[in-house]
């Protein structure tokens, strides 16, 4: 049955009109694929070789268009080696730098030159010969309570600054060189006693001395600052917790007004009375001694009012007048 | 004696019959098997540097072959378009094109389905072995040779049926 099939399928042949066509089609599929070789070869060729574009009759365009291409081919090129030589210069600076912290942080010889740094940002040029430990002694035996004092003091003369140190505690020994930083600016003499610190004044006492400075700018305000311990304590606590801005203090009126950027604990208290006056409303807290402490929002600016008054209706007029003149509200 | 260089023009003089032939087996009229047959031809033009022996060659060509059937029957027209019952479609152009009456077995094969028209092709027309065929349609050996089995019985109905 099979062989059958055999011979039957023998006698089958591919017709020679549909060959003929085929090898055509053939014939016309090599001269494409060779018209597709040559002018593969003939691009390659003219973007190497000028003469040949030249015989090839490629007009002038043309060439300007092809040296563009160059031109932006060059620049790929560019930048393929422009991000590993980046990378590579990136890389270098930043074994560099490492290097060098690394030798900073080690040995004896780079505490010194730490020191020396700090001694030149303090600006206190006579006290080179001063170890650092020293310096770091002075600083922690002066309490951070003491600091803002001492640096008022530093404005008025050279010998009230002696007195100040002597009330900290200062040795004797080194009285003479905190005179001879007492003869800066009171700014300066912030600046050094604030970063010869090691660890014992914080960045409240640093604002606590910038309260304070405002407070040396008049005599008046220095006189009452000085009076008021207690009252003084409270307030730096406030500031503390609220991280203070602005604060201006108004001694007449017994009351100080701070303009803080968050809420202050204050207004989280549970003593926290919640009083509307004036259509401002006032978290307050009474403490003891007839002192307040208030927390007022106005114009989007937050501000903490704390201060002696006979009574609460009294602190919240005063507090009210203080805002209005705060906030030109 | 020197072996015939191996170019397009001359692998369509040498298997010109085979790959019509295997068109005619894999497609349902005439029309069909000689666009496949120049489609097949066309191909190799591109892929005969690739080629080293004449057995590649015959090898690639039926490969093609059943690639392009198989590509032509898988679009949906062809899926469901039967032209066997057209016998104007049918009517030989030349003379070559068999008529159904003096082949019995072969239009007995001819209304095997596909793939059973092609293993039976391979095997017994062209000779080829069970592994020839299982490495050409990518197929398990086992499996070619079940579908020989029932392509021999179903040949056989068809022909006792006929008879």
């Amino acid at each position: 049955m099979l062989d059958q099939y055999n011979r039957e399928t023998s006698q089958i042949h591919a017709p020679a009109a549909l060959i003929q066509k085929t090898k055509e089609a053939m014939r016309a599929e090599e001269e494409r694929l060779q018209a597709e070789e040559t002018s593969r070869g003939d691009s390659y060729a003219i973007g190497n070789s000028s003469a040949h574009r030249y015989a090839a009759g490629i007009s002038k365009d043309c060439e300007v268009i092809s040296a563009k291409k160059r031109s932006i081919f060059s620049y790929g090129r560019l930048r393929k080696w422009a991000l590993p030589l980046t990378a590579a210069a990136a890389l270098v600076i930043l074994v560099s730098v490492s290097a060098a912290m690394r030798v900073v942080k080690s040995g004896g010889a780079s505490s010194d030159m730490a020191a020396d740094m700090t001694e030149a940002d303090a600006g206190a040029s006579a006290d080179e010969a001063l170890p650092a430990e020293e310096m770091a002694d002075a600083s922690v035996e002066a309490p951070a309570e003491e600091m803002p004092d001492v640096s008022v003091e530093a404005e008025v003369s050279a010998e009230e600054m002696a007195d100040a140190s002597a009330e900290a505690g200062a040795p004797v020994e080194e009285m003479p060189d905190v005179s001879v930083e007492a003869g800066a600016p009171a700014e300066e003499m912030l600046d050094a006693s604030a970063e010869t610190a090691s660890g014992g004044i914080t960045e409240a006492s640093e604002s606590d001395a910038m309260a304070a400075s405002e407070k040396a700018e008049s005599k008046d305000n220095f006189a009452i600052t000085k009076n008021e311990g207690a009252a003084q304590a409270s307030e730096d606590t406030l500031i503390e917790e609220s991280k203070m801005e602005n604060s201006v203090v108004k001694p007449d009126e017994e009351l100080t007004i701070t303009e803080v950027e968050k809420k202050p604990s204050v207004y989280n208290s549970s003593e926290a009375e919640r009083i509307s006056y004036q259509e401002v409303i006032f978290y307050v807290v009474s403490e003891e001694d007839g002192a307040y402490s208030a927390y007022a929002r106005v114009n989007r600016s937050r501000y903490v009012i704390s201060g002696k008054a006979a009574d609460r209706e009294e602190f919240l007029e005063k507090a009210y007048e203080l805002l209005e003149e705060e906030s030109f509200y | 004696m020197t072996e015939e260089k191996i170019t397009a023009q001359s692998a369509i003089d040498r298997y010109a019959d085979m790959v019509y032939r295997l068109a005619l087996t894999q497609m349902k009229n005439r029309t069909d098997a000689d666009d496949l047959f120049q489609e097949v031809f066309v191909r190799l033009v591109s892929h005969i540097q690739e080629l080293e022996s004449w057995e590649h060659v015959k090898a690639w060509l039926i490969r093609v072959t059943i690639n392009c059937a198989k590509k032509h029957y898988g679009q949906y027209w062809n899926k469901n378009v039967d032209y066997m019952d057209e016998p104007e479609r049918l009517s030989g152009q030349t003379e070559s094109y068999e008529i159904p009456e003096e082949h019995p077995v072969r239009a007995a094969v001819q209304k095997l389905p596909p793939k059973y028209r092609l293993i039976v092709h391979l095997y017994y027309y062209e000779e080829l072995s069970v592994a020839e065929i299982a490495g050409l349609t990518k197929q398990r050996e086992s499996t070619v040779k079940s579908q020989m089995h029932r392509a021999r019985e179903m040949l056989r109905n068809l022909i006792t049926d006929e008879l």
